[in-house]
């Protein structure tokens, strides 16, 4: 593998690419965030700007889409959401290239997980963090990005883990265009689907089934020219878990009904042991679809804990890289069987 | 240099953890490590190279080209067999023909292609030309329908296993013509009848004319002089365009062998057996080409070659071949080659998948064109029924050929190569599958992650949103550049585009 410094001087905790994948952002215990840009002649990434964004250490950022303008917000320990802009005017590696458009501090909890919705869904972000709630920001006005509101704010879990007890926490948007909105956030070992019901509450849609252990990472597929959806997991139980996401009209026999208006905090942990679940039966057409959730398939391939899950940009292989020291690509077969297509050794011989 | 470089009891004990992140392009993906670190230095990215993604230049045209051929194909991508209205005879020979050329073009430009690599990348691209080549030779024929066999199929069957396999090595014929009288040793033998065995007529005659053979005999036996000169003029004029004419040089042939036979000879008896035995191998006798060849390819080409040469016998020829020449296992190509011989075309895709993937895509989808893979209805049973009512672009609705082409298609799109996005969009737009819906959904999510640079760019993606009614994609690509001309401080650039997607 090709290395190259990237200046933090602490444990680097994610890492996203903008929309073209011609910037990577990165954040670190050391408080700080780093932008680097791809350099077109040389193919190696250089650094662009380097700023303390935090009083804590920077646990996860994403980019907002290019439809907005050149945003990242990034979430910490310190219980904070801050939203950065770009000032292209600014000279690179001054540290004053981005500044700070607003800060969005309603947890109470240490943040874990940041993440733009997809563009066609408009200027919103989720949040969540060890409080065990989801919060979804939407900016008010396009043209203001200071001015955000909390659209939703939905328990997921019913109280906030013990702080002696080691958590984690992540969501994942649907990045599909024809799919109606949706997200999914894993809270411990719970990956919960929420789709919005006919009055625009969030509400617990399907439930991926089957994590014995934390949820460390996970990744939705781009849904290019399939008719379902994909979502990837990878669990500290050691296993790679990819599930098929059905949209359905109407509730379906195998369907777990839930009722939109009910509480989500009762969702969790409820589950209903199929795998699968169901939104609002009203047939109407401002009915939110049915989902049918199926595992399609588990694999135990890295022997150890699996920290992250990575689909690439048109959903076609999934990466995982886990705890044998090994980055592992997964690929669907014509018979519709994820395999594992190639293994590369992240380990020095 | 490798992220972890402690070994893994300890990496993880120390709390440390490997991720990895897929970049919207492909080669630039990173992986890290999330642990403490001692310094500043330690704090590293890492580029993994895959060994499937090749962004060379070369490669980048290879693919463009065999797009081209397969776009070039225009109507004749379809295989149809007409069965009502007005049927055009002559049509399936045209189809057959437009076709043939497309496969003959693609293994030309692979060859081209594979001649700028390194070697081992180079070996791997030579086993998918042992198979297009074979699958030429066997598969697309003109008037392959006939019964009888055409000179094609001998010039590629010949021109395939000598490609594959370039024997006999230089060593073979200094070591054949080491001593003076080389036409007493049996090394000389196998040469000579190596040579004929792939078809090397040429070099088998220079071999023979070399040796001093004709005119050390010349004097001393007459009959094996006459008999040599006669199965040399016979060889010259081997008929490669078979039926009657060969029907006839076989009857010369064996007429030659027999008189060989049935006359005395002044020669020495292991030099009398030597020639018999060249002779009867060139009249087609099985026992003596599966006796001088070494390898299954050469007794199937033998047999073709000398027995007799028609496409109905091939299942028969390569069950003979196998049984006296089992095949080398450890040859992608020879365990593919069988499975075209056998018509298992099917069972040949991913093993070509594994050398070379564009080579695997248009393989297949000029095979689909010809004909040559089954129906996707016949194949395996749908996986759980549920396919919903239109499938999509991995629907087992569709032909291998399609599924190939379409994760090729998506494949590309995550290379940030313009050329390769247009060949992405070109095969989603052009593949057999005629599920148009799904193919304007996948366009519509690709387009907006076009790595576009300059206003030409841009005129292709909103020609390609208009094309495929994708107004809303317009408006997402039309903000996009808004925002992106408001950076570069361009503001009534910026405001045209916000209004072309119905900001104001």
């Amino acid at each position: 593998m090709k290395p190259f410094v990237t200046g933090h001087e602490d444990l680097v905790h994610d890492v996203v690419y903008d929309f073209y994948g011609r910037h990577v952002a990165t954040c670190s215990s050391d408080q700080h965030i780093k932008v680097f840009r791809l350099d077109r002649e040389t193919n190696e990434w250089q650094l662009s700007d380097s700023w303390k964004a935090h009083d804590s250490s920077v646990v996860g950022l994403d980019w907002a889409s290019p439809e907005y303008g050149r945003i990242i917000a990034s979430v910490s320990y310190d219980k904070l959401v801050n939203l950065w802009e770009e000032e292209p005017d600014a000279e690179e590696c001054s540290g004053r290239r981005w500044t700070k458009l607003c800060t969005l501090n309603d947890a109470t909890g240490p943040l874990f997980s940041v993440k733009f919705a997809p563009g066609h869904l408009g200027l919103k972000l989720g949040a969540i963090g060890n409080d065990g709630t989801l919060r979804i920001y939407e900016a008010m006005e396009p043209s203001d990005l200071r001015s955000w509101t909390l659209a939703s704010e939905v328990k997921v879990l019913p109280s906030p883990p013990a702080s002696h007890l080691q958590s984690d926490f992540c969501l994942t948007w649907c990045p599909s265009r024809f799919s109606p909105e949706k997200l999914l956030v894993c809270a411990l070992d719970q990956a919960l689907i929420y789709q919005k019901d006919k009055a625009g509450k969030p509400y617990v849609a399907a439930k991926l089934e089957g994590h014995t252990a934390l949820i460390r990472s996970v990744s939705w597929a781009p849904s290019v020219g399939r008719w379902y959806q994909l979502i990837a997991t990878a669990c500290k139980d050691g296993k790679v878990r990819i599930f098929k996401l059905t949209e359905t009209l109407g509730g379906g026999d195998d369907a777990m009904s839930v009722d939109a208006d009910a509480d989500a905090d009762a969702e969790v942990g409820s589950g209903s042991g199929s795998g699968s679940g169901s939104g609002s039966a009203d047939p109407s057409s401002e009915t939110p679809p049915d989902l049918k959730v199926e595992l399609v398939s588990e694999s135990d391939d890295h022997h150890g804990e699996v920290w992250s899950v990575s689909w690439n940009l048109t959903g076609t292989i999934l990466s995982s890289a886990g705890d044998d020291g090994k980055v592992r690509l997964w690929k669907a077969s014509y018979s519709n069987e994820f395999k594992c297509m190639s293994v590369i050794s992240a380990q020095q011989k | 240099e490798q992220p972890i470089k402690e070994p893994l009891s300890s990496f993880r004990t120390e709390g440390k953890a490997l991720q990895f992140r897929m970049g919207p392009v492909l080669s630039h993906s990173l992986g890290f490590v999330s642990g403490k670190c001692q310094d500043a230095s330690e704090s590293k990215l890492y580029t993994p190279k895959f060994h499937s993604i090749d962004t060379s230049e070369n490669y980048k045209q290879y693919i463009m080209t065999c797009f081209e051929i397969y776009k070039n194909l225009g109507e004749d991508r379809f295989f149809s067999v007409p069965t009502m209205g007005l049927v055009n005879h002559s049509a399936p020979m045209e189809h057959s023909q437009a076709v043939n050329i497309a496969i003959e073009a693609m293994a030309d430009e692979l060859e081209v292609f594979s001649g700028t690599q390194r070697p081992a990348r180079a070996a791997e691209l030579e086993e998918c030309l042992a198979i297009i080549n074979c699958t030429k030779a066997l598969h697309f024929a003109d008037g392959s329908e006939n019964e009888e066999a055409n000179p094609t199929v001998l010039t590629h069957l010949t021109q395939w296993i000598n490609r594959a396999d370039g024997e006999p090595s230089e060593e073979a014929v200094a070591e054949a013509f080491k001593d003076s009288c080389p036409y007493k040793s049996p090394l000389f033998w196998r040469l000579v009848n190596q040579l004929l065995l792939r078809g090397l007529f040429e070099q088998a005659i220079g071999v023979l004319e070399r040796s001093h053979l004709l005119k050390d005999i010349e004097n001393t036996c007459e009959v094996t002089f006459n008999v040599l000169n006669d199965a040399i003029s016979l060889i010259k004029q081997y008929p490669f365009e078979l039926g009657e004419v060969f029907r006839e040089w076989k009857a010369a042939a064996l007429q030659i062998s027999q008189f060989f036979v049935d006359s005395a000879t002044n020669i020495d008896p292991e030099l009398r057996d030597f020639v018999s035995d060249m002779v009867l191998l060139i009249s087609g006798t099985q026992s003596k080409i599966l006796q001088y060849s070494r390898t299954w390819y050469e007794s199937f080409c033998g047999l073709m070659l000398f027995y007799i040469p028609t496409l109905e016998l091939t299942e028969e020829y390569l069950q003979i071949s196998l049984k006296a020449h089992p095949l080398d296992v450890c040859n992608n190509w020879e365990q593919a080659c069988v499975n075209v011989i056998q018509g298992k075309l099917y069972a040949v895709l991913p093993i070509l998948e594994s050398l070379d993937y564009c080579t695997a895509v248009f393989y297949s989808a000029i095979c689909e064109a010809k004909g040559l893979l089954e129906n996707s209805s016949t194949l395996a049973i749908h996986a759980n029924g549920s396919e919903g009512l239109e499938g999509d672009l991995f629907s087992s609705n569709n032909s291998m050929a399609c599924y190939l082409m379409h994760e090729f298609a998506l494949e590309l799109c995550c290379y940030e190569d313009k050329n390769l996005w247009s060949v992405g969009i070109g095969i989603l737009a052009l593949s057999p599958s005629d599920n148009d819906s799904a193919k304007r959904l996948a366009i519509a999510e690709l387009l907006p992650h076009y790595p576009f640079q300059n206003n030409d760019d841009i005129e292709w993606l909103l020609t390609l949103c208009a094309k495929w009614r994708l107004p809303d994609v317009a408006k997402t690509i039309y903000r996009i550049l808004g925002n992106k001309v408001l950076y570069e401080n361009n503001v009534i650039e910026a405001m045209t585009n916000f209004s072309k997607a119905g900001e104001f």
